[in-house]
């Protein structure tokens, strides 16, 4: 190790030439057999989500995407691996008023599952394979409720065979003193055995818009980060971090400022490479980018850093913007964690730009993001809502879904011809925790940089994956894997080529097991 | 870019102007006339039932007593009691903030060359677009409106600070906190709604518009259009000694013509203040002093107010703002965009400084009533409201303010007073009505 970091200068030269990378992507909406619109009036304004995951073992992702008004869809992939994105309509019972939902193993029985958010009962359904759903069986013992339920995250706690289960309300539409200020209570669900118990109130609820829990804090203990909207709770309402055992809020005794926000979606993503999560949070004029300082301090970026992204940098529309789903990954394979924003007006606010495009933020060898959403094409300025970053055909190339609000879903396929090398990986555990949630995978690069994913259920804008993590490589050919498993057991370092699909789980004494996927 | 050393110029006392002189106003400058709807229109306008809490009026902040303005740098809208100078925050509706820009006066809004809406022409005709026009609605925007005055006076409701009130006040700011502008459930059918339920209005909607008597409901764009055209008729403001002069009709007196040879000639006024209306309808950085909590949403964290540029996001025109008119302008103080100068004579100096005077800036210059408020009217961090980009944006842009001498100043200002119309200064053509429809107060 102390050889190689002498050498660490050149690599870092050698990645600043493939930065050069030209991201590039081409509007493949039509490649979805309807055009599909989140619609509805005041009670969908909010949310439009997409859950993105493989629900028939072909390792392509299918899409269930939130219809508001209008009925959910499930298109199937079925893209050529390498070719162009393609899709089929899949076969599902009827649903209207969903805002989003989140593929979670519940029963770890390998099939996932789909928790299905609405304004309105929600639903837990089954994964039988082939695309199929049932209802989950009644002695899971699940409650819907009937809240106008806009955010969701789940974590497999310690010895628990099942998953916990957090549902995030918005504001009470029942309260006649309503919306303002009436935010609703939301909900954990623990499990007892192999079914839930009754739902734990979290109060006070603030009109959660995205909640994550992560171990932001690297101490194996993770938290419930919830980012909620002032829109509708106006004065007495906060940013929240809770505690999961024992569940208590974090307070200014904690060292947790007070942070009002418009909040809409929380990505996170380790981009300072100490192994912490920086955490993006999504308002209404400035985006929040909050750098992760270690013992549970967080930071504003610098506002320089390029991804406050104000105010649209296209059109003719000077107003702030108004963000809603965030997520990180790599688009262009540099090993440099890149950013997408979904942005649109919420409706008819006045306040705010009305043509408000997308960002793609592309993170530069200097550590700032540069603005390639017009080039791109990719930064239109429909109302979006959910979104996802996700290799679609199979290619080693993220693509982007974006769910809009009164305007067609879209789907751009990734076409950078001169992206770099790349690693996907996804954690396979037996038993419980199928998909290891809590899970961080580590990819060590030549040049001794560490790229870190956390396994994670929940965030962004009622928009989420359960799949394979990503990982751009620059120009190495070859790198080694660690995974830190749920309950903290580390692997050992494991070499392995680039541009490999693998399936990794755990082995005897510290090992990897890998299965290339190809 | 460095601007030219300023000179002294040379009195220059005979001969005619350097750039011509508009035409005169005429009839064809303005819209038709339907004395109906002008008195429907007149009603609308000194009514408070458009206001959410039924406690304003167009009229709180447009008063003829006060130049079709209000008398302050910057007002109060929701959560204001008093008239003009004398208005003051409620202590029982205690108001957020006040009201970021100046009230801009009324003078001729109606004539068909006034283009641009607000300091920002967040409201403007714009051939580029394809409905003709911007509005902050963009394709959102009904349609049904007869004018882009008209489409302006749909918005000040719609404000929280100004007309609305707030979010928990009543079933108007609710909408409209929630974002629900147009349609059936939007606010302003629900502001409609109200009107439409007042007998008199009903009825006089129906005379005027004889699809509302054939059973039409009552749609905001026919109380924006009624409102636009009394308007364009009770503040048509063209019987000043300059529009006189314009017509033929009288000499100016000797400092009034010496101004205007100034005017139109080597203070470079005209550059902007062009054509009749005194404006070229066009945005200008001009170092122009701010006050207040600029134009900023309850998300943002600063106080800036950079003018066009927020409506267009175009750097290049950061703290530009629309040349105003300078019909009346002897009646319309404060001046400036943030009202910061009460003193005409003085807001010129500073005018032709380009903001850059040799002494600080200092409040008393500007008319507040006394708030207590979380913001800061003149933070001294400049930051918040970003001196040195206001600056910036002024050393840049593309015009000339030479240097004037006290007695230049003078004559300046006595062709400014000949601007002053004296049917303005009398309040307009129809004056104060007794009553309204709705029964609420009418501010005298």
């Amino acid at each position: 190790m102390a050889a190689s970091r002498a050498v660490l200068a050149l690599p870092v030269c050698l990645l600043a030439g493939t930065a050069a990378a030209e991201v590039a992507f081409s509007d493949r909406s039509d490649a979805l057999p309807v055009a599909h619109v989140y619609s509805g009036g005041w009670t969908h304004f909010v949310g439009g989500g997409v859950a993105i995951f493989d629900c028939n073992d072909d390792r392509l992702p299918d899409l269930f995407v939130a219809g508001g008004e209008s009925r959910a869809e499930l298109f199937v992939n079925a893209s050529e691996p390498g070719g162009d994105i393609a899709f089929g309509l899949g076969e599902m019972a009827e649903v209207t008023a969903v805002t989003g939902a989140y593929p979670v193993d519940v029963d770890s029985d390998g099939q996932l599952d789909l928790v299905v958010l609405r304004n309105g009962p929600n639903l837990l359904w089954r994964g039988v394979g082939d695309c199929g759903f049932e209802p989950a069986p009644s002695d899971w013992r699940f409650d819907g409720g009937d809240e106008w339920t806009t955010s969701f995250t789940a974590a497999f706690e310690q010895g628990n065979a099942w998953p916990t289960l957090v549902f995030g309300n918005y504001v009470d539409q029942r309260d006649p003193d309503g919306p303002f200020g009436t935010c609703d209570t939301n909900y954990i669900f623990r499990p007892v055995g192999r079914s839930f118990g009754s739902p734990i109130p979290l109060e006070p609820g603030f009109c959660a818009l995205s909640m994550l829990i992560s171990d932001w804090k690297r101490t194996g203990a993770p938290d419930l980060r919830i980012s909620n909207d002032r829109q509708y709770y106006v004065r007495n309402g906060r940013e929240q971090m809770w505690r999961l055992d024992p569940l208590s809020e974090y307070g200014a005794e904690d060292g947790w400022p007070e942070m009002k926000l418009w909040g809409m979606g929380i990505a996170s993503r380790d981009l300072t490479g100490d192994g912490l999560p920086e955490v993006m949070l999504t308002s209404m004029g400035d985006q929040p980018l909050q750098l992760n300082r270690g013992g549970g301090v967080m930071e504003n970026a610098p506002f320089d850093i390029g991804t406050y992204a104000t105010t649209p940098y296209v059109g003719d529309d000077g107003r702030p913007s108004t963000g809603w789903h965030a997520e990180f990954d790599d688009l262009n394979n540099d090993g440099l964690v890149d950013l997408f924003i979904a942005k649109g007006n919420v409706d008819q606010m006045p306040s705010n730009a009305i043509h408000d495009p997308n960002n793609l933020l592309i993170q530069q060898p200097d550590r700032t993001f540069v603005e390639l959403g017009a080039v791109t094409g990719v930064g239109t300025t429909e109302r979006a809502r959910g979104a996802g970053l996700v290799d679609l055909n199979l290619d080693g190339k993220l693509d982007i879904v974006v769910v809009n609000r009164r305007a067609p879903m879209e789907v751009w396929q990734n076409t950078t011809s001169d992206a770099g090398n790349w690693l996907s990986i996804e954690l396979a555990s037996s038993g419980v925790n199928t998909r290891s949630l809590g899970a961080f995978a580590e990819v060590r690069l030549p040049d001794d940089r560490v790229l870190t994913q956390e396994v994670t259920a929940g965030g962004g804008h009622v928009s989420g994956a359960a799949g394979p993590m990503h990982f751009g490589l620059g120009i190495a050919e070859s790198v080694e894997v660690r995974v830190i498993w749920p309950g903290g057991e580390t692997s050992d370092w494991t070499p392995v080529a680039a541009n490999l699909r693998l399936e990794v789980s755990p082995g005897p004494e510290r090992a990897l097991i890998l299965e290339d996927l190809q | 870019m460095i601007r030219p050393l300023a000179v002294a110029l040379a009195l220059c006392a005979t001969g005619p102007a350097a750039e011509p002189l508009p035409a005169p106003l005429t009839d064809a400058d303005f819209p038709p006339v339907d004395m109906a709807e002008v008195e429907l229109g007149r009603l609308l306008f000194w009514d408070a039932e458009l206001s959410g809490n039924r406690n304003i009026s167009c009229a709180s902040c447009h008063h003829p007593r006060f130049g079709t303005s209000d008398g302050l740098s910057l007002g109060i809208g929701e959560g204001g009691i008093g008239l003009g100078p004398d208005r003051r925050p409620d202590p029982d509706n205690y108001p957020e903030q006040r009201i970021p820009r100046n009230a801009p006066a009324l003078w001729n809004v109606g004539a068909l060359g006034f283009t641009v809406m607000f300091a920002d022409g967040r409201i403007e005709a714009d051939p580029g677009r394809s409905t003709g026009f911007r509005t902050p609605l963009e394709d959102e925007m009904v349609t049904g409106f007869d004018s882009i005055l008209s489409a302006q006076t749909m918005f000040p409701v719609l404000s929280q600070d100004e007309m609305a009130g707030h979010y928990a006040e009543n079933e108007i700011s609710r909408l409209i906190r929630s974002g629900r502008i147009t349609g059936p459930d939007g606010a302003w059918s629900a502001i409609s709604a109200r009107i439409a339920a007042i007998p008199e209005y009903e009825q006089m909607f129906k005379d005027v518009y004889p699809d509302i008597d054939a059973g039409r409901h009552i749609a905001f764009t026919d109380i924006s259009n009624a409102i636009a055209a009394y308007m364009a008729f009770d503040f048509r403001s063209d019987t000043s000694p300059f529009d006189a002069y314009l017509r033929g009709d009288v000499q100016l007196d000797p400092d009034a013509m010496e101004g205007l040879r100034l005017f139109y000639g080597d203070a470079g006024c005209s550059t902007c203040h062009s054509g009749p209306l005194l404006t070229d309808m066009q945005f200008h950085a001009m170092g122009d002093q701010q006050i207040g909590p600029g134009k900023a949403e309850r998300f943002e964290s600063h106080q800036r107010d950079t003018g066009r540029q927020r409506v267009t996001g175009r750097p290049e025109d950061a703290y530009a703002f629309r040349t105003p008119s300078l019909r009346n302008v002897t009646l319309t103080a404060p001046y400036g965009h943030a009202g910061a100068y009460s003193d005409l004579r003085r807001y010129l100096v500073a005018h032709m400084s380009r903001g850059e005077l040799p002494e600080p800036y200092d409040l008393g210059e500007a008319i507040l009533p006394d708030m207590e408020l979380t913001d800061e009217d003149w933070p001294m961090d400049g930051s918040l409201s970003d001196r040195a980009g206001i600056a910036d944006a002024s050393r840049t842009a593309p015009i000339d303010t030479p240097a004037l001498q006290d007695a230049e100043i003078n004559s300046i200002l006595a062709f400014l007073q000949a601007l002053e119309d004296p049917q303005a200064a009398n309040g307009g053509r129809m004056g104060i009505p007794e009553t309204v429809p709705s029964g609420l107060v009418v501010e005298r």
